[in-house]
Protein backbone atom coordinates (compact mmCIF):
# COMPACT_ATOMS: atom_id res chain seq x y z
CA UNK A 1 0.00 0.00 0.00
CA UNK A 2 1.63 3.51 -1.32
CA UNK A 3 1.62 6.34 1.67
CA UNK A 4 1.73 8.78 -0.88
CA UNK A 5 -0.99 9.39 -3.28
CA UNK A 6 0.07 9.77 -7.52
CA UNK A 7 -1.79 12.08 -10.44
CA UNK A 8 -0.67 11.44 -13.53
CA UNK A 9 -2.30 13.12 -17.17
CA UNK A 10 -2.28 12.01 -20.44
CA UNK A 11 -3.98 14.89 -23.28
CA UNK A 12 -5.14 13.64 -26.68
CA UNK A 13 -6.77 14.68 -29.22
CA UNK A 14 -9.52 12.29 -28.37
CA UNK A 15 -9.47 12.46 -24.70
CA UNK A 16 -7.28 13.22 -21.06
CA UNK A 17 -6.45 10.64 -19.24
CA UNK A 18 -6.12 11.19 -15.31
CA UNK A 19 -4.81 8.60 -13.77
CA UNK A 20 -4.79 8.09 -9.64
CA UNK A 21 -2.70 5.47 -7.85
CA UNK A 22 -2.39 5.17 -3.78
CA UNK A 23 -4.58 7.01 -1.05
CA UNK A 24 -7.33 9.14 -2.30
CA UNK A 25 -8.66 11.13 0.52
CA UNK A 26 -8.75 14.12 2.97
CA UNK A 27 -5.36 13.86 3.58
CA UNK A 28 -4.28 13.84 -0.24
CA UNK A 29 -7.49 15.53 -2.16
CA UNK A 30 -5.32 18.63 -2.25
CA UNK A 31 -2.88 16.78 -4.73
CA UNK A 32 -5.23 15.99 -6.89
CA UNK A 33 -7.29 19.12 -6.89
CA UNK A 34 -3.96 20.68 -7.71
CA UNK A 35 -3.47 18.67 -10.54
CA UNK A 36 -6.52 18.55 -12.32
CA UNK A 37 -7.19 22.59 -12.08
CA UNK A 38 -5.78 22.92 -15.49
CA UNK A 39 -8.16 20.54 -17.56
CA UNK A 40 -10.90 22.76 -18.05
CA UNK A 41 -9.07 25.22 -19.96
CA UNK A 42 -8.12 22.38 -22.17
CA UNK A 43 -11.53 21.51 -23.22
CA UNK A 44 -11.31 17.93 -23.29
CA UNK A 45 -13.79 16.28 -25.77
CA UNK A 46 -14.03 13.18 -22.82
CA UNK A 47 -12.14 12.78 -19.56
CA UNK A 48 -11.28 9.40 -17.91
CA UNK A 49 -10.42 8.94 -14.27
CA UNK A 50 -8.69 6.20 -13.93
CA UNK A 51 -9.18 4.91 -10.18
CA UNK A 52 -7.69 1.20 -10.63
CA UNK A 53 -4.87 1.84 -8.50
CA UNK A 54 -6.55 3.78 -5.54
CA UNK A 55 -5.75 1.78 -2.09
CA UNK A 56 -8.28 4.11 -0.03
CA UNK A 57 -11.33 5.69 -1.16
CA UNK A 58 -13.13 8.78 0.90
CA UNK A 59 -15.81 10.90 1.02
CA UNK A 60 -13.09 13.65 0.40
CA UNK A 61 -11.98 11.80 -2.74
CA UNK A 62 -15.42 11.56 -3.92
CA UNK A 63 -15.95 15.43 -3.20
CA UNK A 64 -13.17 16.41 -5.63
CA UNK A 65 -14.56 14.03 -8.57
CA UNK A 66 -17.60 15.99 -8.18
CA UNK A 67 -15.88 19.47 -7.77
CA UNK A 68 -14.29 17.97 -11.19
CA UNK A 69 -17.59 17.24 -12.77
CA UNK A 70 -18.80 20.70 -12.03
CA UNK A 71 -15.65 22.68 -13.40
CA UNK A 72 -16.09 20.21 -16.71
CA UNK A 73 -19.50 20.83 -17.53
CA UNK A 74 -22.32 18.67 -18.15
CA UNK A 75 -20.99 18.48 -22.04
CA UNK A 76 -17.68 16.89 -21.85
CA UNK A 77 -18.42 13.02 -20.69
CA UNK A 78 -16.63 11.75 -17.61
CA UNK A 79 -15.62 7.99 -17.37
CA UNK A 80 -14.29 6.59 -13.79
CA UNK A 81 -12.57 3.64 -14.40
CA UNK A 82 -12.55 0.87 -11.26
CA UNK A 83 -10.34 -1.81 -11.28
CA UNK A 84 -11.05 -3.48 -8.14
CA UNK A 85 -14.63 -4.38 -5.67
CA UNK A 86 -14.47 -2.00 -3.36
CA UNK A 87 -14.27 0.77 -5.80
CA UNK A 88 -17.66 -0.02 -7.48
CA UNK A 89 -19.01 -0.57 -4.14
CA UNK A 90 -18.39 3.27 -2.40
CA UNK A 91 -19.76 4.47 -6.25
CA UNK A 92 -22.43 2.37 -6.21
CA UNK A 93 -23.44 3.27 -3.18
CA UNK A 94 -23.15 7.38 -3.34
CA UNK A 95 -24.75 6.60 -6.49
CA UNK A 96 -22.02 8.29 -8.79
CA UNK A 97 -23.54 6.54 -11.90
CA UNK A 98 -25.66 9.11 -12.37
CA UNK A 99 -23.06 11.75 -12.36
CA UNK A 100 -20.04 9.63 -14.63
CA UNK A 101 -19.80 6.82 -16.52
CA UNK A 102 -18.40 3.78 -14.25
CA UNK A 103 -16.27 1.41 -16.00
CA UNK A 104 -14.93 -1.49 -15.06
CA UNK A 105 -10.97 -2.45 -16.04
CA UNK A 106 -8.32 -5.04 -15.20
CA UNK A 107 -6.99 -4.74 -11.44
CA UNK A 108 -3.48 -2.92 -11.85
CA UNK A 109 -0.40 -4.72 -10.54
CA UNK A 110 0.85 -4.08 -6.96
CA UNK A 111 2.53 -0.86 -6.01
CA UNK B 1 2.28 11.84 17.48
CA UNK B 2 2.76 9.72 20.89
CA UNK B 3 2.41 6.03 20.92
CA UNK B 4 1.71 3.75 24.15
CA UNK B 5 1.38 0.29 24.91
CA UNK B 6 -1.69 -0.80 27.52
CA UNK B 7 -1.79 -4.34 28.29
CA UNK B 8 -0.71 -6.97 26.80
CA UNK B 9 -0.77 -5.79 22.92
CA UNK B 10 -3.01 -2.61 22.85
CA UNK B 11 -1.71 0.75 21.60
CA UNK B 12 -2.82 4.11 22.93
CA UNK B 13 -2.20 6.84 20.32
CA UNK B 14 -2.54 10.72 20.98
CA UNK B 15 -2.21 12.42 17.73
CA UNK B 16 -1.98 16.09 16.55
CA UNK B 17 -5.48 17.09 15.40
CA UNK B 18 -4.00 17.73 12.05
CA UNK B 19 -5.28 16.08 8.75
CA UNK B 20 -1.61 14.94 8.14
CA UNK B 21 -1.85 12.93 10.49
CA UNK B 22 -4.12 10.29 8.79
CA UNK B 23 -1.82 8.55 6.60
CA UNK B 24 0.39 7.24 9.83
CA UNK B 25 -2.22 6.28 12.00
CA UNK B 26 -3.61 4.10 9.02
CA UNK B 27 -0.53 2.50 8.89
CA UNK B 28 -0.84 1.52 12.34
CA UNK B 29 -4.25 0.38 11.74
CA UNK B 30 -2.76 -1.92 9.07
CA UNK B 31 -0.66 -3.16 10.61
CA UNK B 32 -2.32 -4.23 13.91
CA UNK B 33 -6.14 -4.81 12.60
CA UNK B 34 -5.93 -7.94 10.13
CA UNK B 35 -8.77 -8.52 7.33
CA UNK B 36 -8.53 -11.37 4.98
CA UNK B 37 -10.19 -9.87 1.87
CA UNK B 38 -8.29 -6.81 0.42
CA UNK B 39 -11.42 -5.22 -1.05
CA UNK B 40 -12.93 -5.23 3.00
CA UNK B 41 -9.24 -4.11 4.56
CA UNK B 42 -9.85 -1.17 1.80
CA UNK B 43 -13.17 -0.46 3.06
CA UNK B 44 -12.57 -0.79 6.89
CA UNK B 45 -9.19 1.47 6.17
CA UNK B 46 -11.84 4.08 4.55
CA UNK B 47 -14.22 3.91 7.45
CA UNK B 48 -10.89 4.85 9.78
CA UNK B 49 -9.99 7.34 7.39
CA UNK B 50 -13.58 8.88 7.76
CA UNK B 51 -13.58 8.36 11.26
CA UNK B 52 -10.45 9.93 12.18
CA UNK B 53 -11.04 13.00 10.24
CA UNK B 54 -14.32 13.82 11.24
CA UNK B 55 -12.54 13.35 15.10
CA UNK B 56 -9.67 15.97 13.57
CA UNK B 57 -12.32 18.64 12.00
CA UNK B 58 -14.43 18.31 15.54
CA UNK B 59 -11.20 18.56 17.52
CA UNK B 60 -9.80 21.80 15.49
CA UNK B 61 -13.51 23.64 16.03
CA UNK B 62 -13.11 23.14 19.66
CA UNK B 63 -9.27 23.37 20.74
CA UNK B 64 -6.36 22.66 18.11
CA UNK B 65 -3.65 22.43 20.70
CA UNK B 66 -5.40 19.46 22.34
CA UNK B 67 -4.86 16.05 20.70
CA UNK B 68 -7.31 13.07 19.69
CA UNK B 69 -6.70 9.89 20.60
CA UNK B 70 -7.05 6.26 18.69
CA UNK B 71 -6.87 2.90 20.57
CA UNK B 72 -6.37 -0.23 19.13
CA UNK B 73 -7.15 -3.06 21.26
CA UNK B 74 -4.91 -6.19 22.55
CA UNK B 75 -6.69 -8.44 19.72
CA UNK B 76 -6.88 -6.35 17.22
CA UNK B 77 -10.49 -6.56 16.56
CA UNK B 78 -11.40 -3.04 17.65
CA UNK B 79 -10.32 0.83 17.10
CA UNK B 80 -11.62 3.78 19.46
CA UNK B 81 -11.18 7.44 17.61
CA UNK B 82 -12.07 9.94 20.94
CA UNK B 83 -12.01 13.68 20.60
CA UNK B 84 -12.98 16.03 22.46
CA UNK B 85 -14.81 18.21 19.95
CA UNK B 86 -18.43 19.45 20.42
CA UNK B 87 -19.77 16.79 19.10
CA UNK B 88 -22.57 16.13 16.37
CA UNK B 89 -24.53 19.15 16.07
CA UNK B 90 -28.38 18.26 17.54
CA UNK B 91 -27.44 15.26 19.29
CA UNK B 92 -30.48 14.51 21.50
CA UNK B 93 -31.36 11.24 22.81
CA UNK B 94 -29.15 9.56 20.63
CA UNK B 95 -30.38 11.44 17.57
CA UNK B 96 -27.33 12.47 15.65
CA UNK B 97 -28.25 15.45 12.76
CA UNK B 98 -25.15 15.66 10.10
CA UNK B 99 -24.53 17.87 7.26
CA UNK B 100 -24.70 16.42 3.71
CA UNK B 101 -20.86 16.36 3.68
CA UNK B 102 -20.64 14.29 6.71
CA UNK B 103 -23.38 12.65 6.01
CA UNK B 104 -21.65 10.48 3.04
CA UNK B 105 -18.32 10.72 4.83
CA UNK B 106 -20.79 8.29 7.80
CA UNK B 107 -22.52 6.04 5.22
CA UNK B 108 -18.69 4.94 3.83
CA UNK B 109 -17.77 4.67 6.98
CA UNK B 110 -21.05 2.40 7.79
CA UNK B 111 -20.55 0.39 4.57
CA UNK B 112 -16.76 -0.54 5.94
CA UNK B 113 -17.62 -0.79 9.27
CA UNK B 114 -20.98 -2.13 9.88
CA UNK B 115 -20.74 -2.62 13.98
CA UNK B 116 -19.63 0.93 13.95
CA UNK B 117 -21.17 2.64 17.15
CA UNK B 118 -21.04 6.55 18.04
CA UNK B 119 -21.07 7.84 21.43
CA UNK B 120 -21.27 11.49 21.58
CA UNK B 121 -21.75 14.54 23.83
CA UNK B 122 -20.63 17.98 24.68
CA UNK B 123 -17.35 17.17 25.81
CA UNK B 124 -16.72 14.90 23.14
CA UNK B 125 -17.06 11.77 21.08
CA UNK B 126 -16.42 7.99 20.93
CA UNK B 127 -16.71 6.04 18.03
CA UNK B 128 -15.45 2.73 18.23
CA UNK B 129 -14.97 0.63 14.72
CA UNK B 130 -15.26 -2.74 14.94
CA UNK B 131 -12.96 -5.05 12.98
CA UNK B 132 -15.62 -6.43 10.39
CA UNK B 133 -15.27 -10.75 9.82
CA UNK B 134 -17.66 -12.52 6.79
Amino acid sequence: MSSLLEVTIRSTTHATTITVSGPFDRASVAVFDAAVTGIPRLGPPLVAVDIGAVDVLDSAALGALVRLRRALGVEVPIELRTARDFQRRILTVVGFEQLFRVVTTEPHPPH
Amino acid sequence: MIVDQVGERAVHIAATASIDAIPSLRVAVRALCRLDDPDDEALYLGACTEVLANAIDAQQRTDPRVAIEMVIDPTGQRVLVTDHGPGFDGAEDGEIVVDVQRGRGLTLARMGCPGLAIQSGTDGTTIELPVPHR
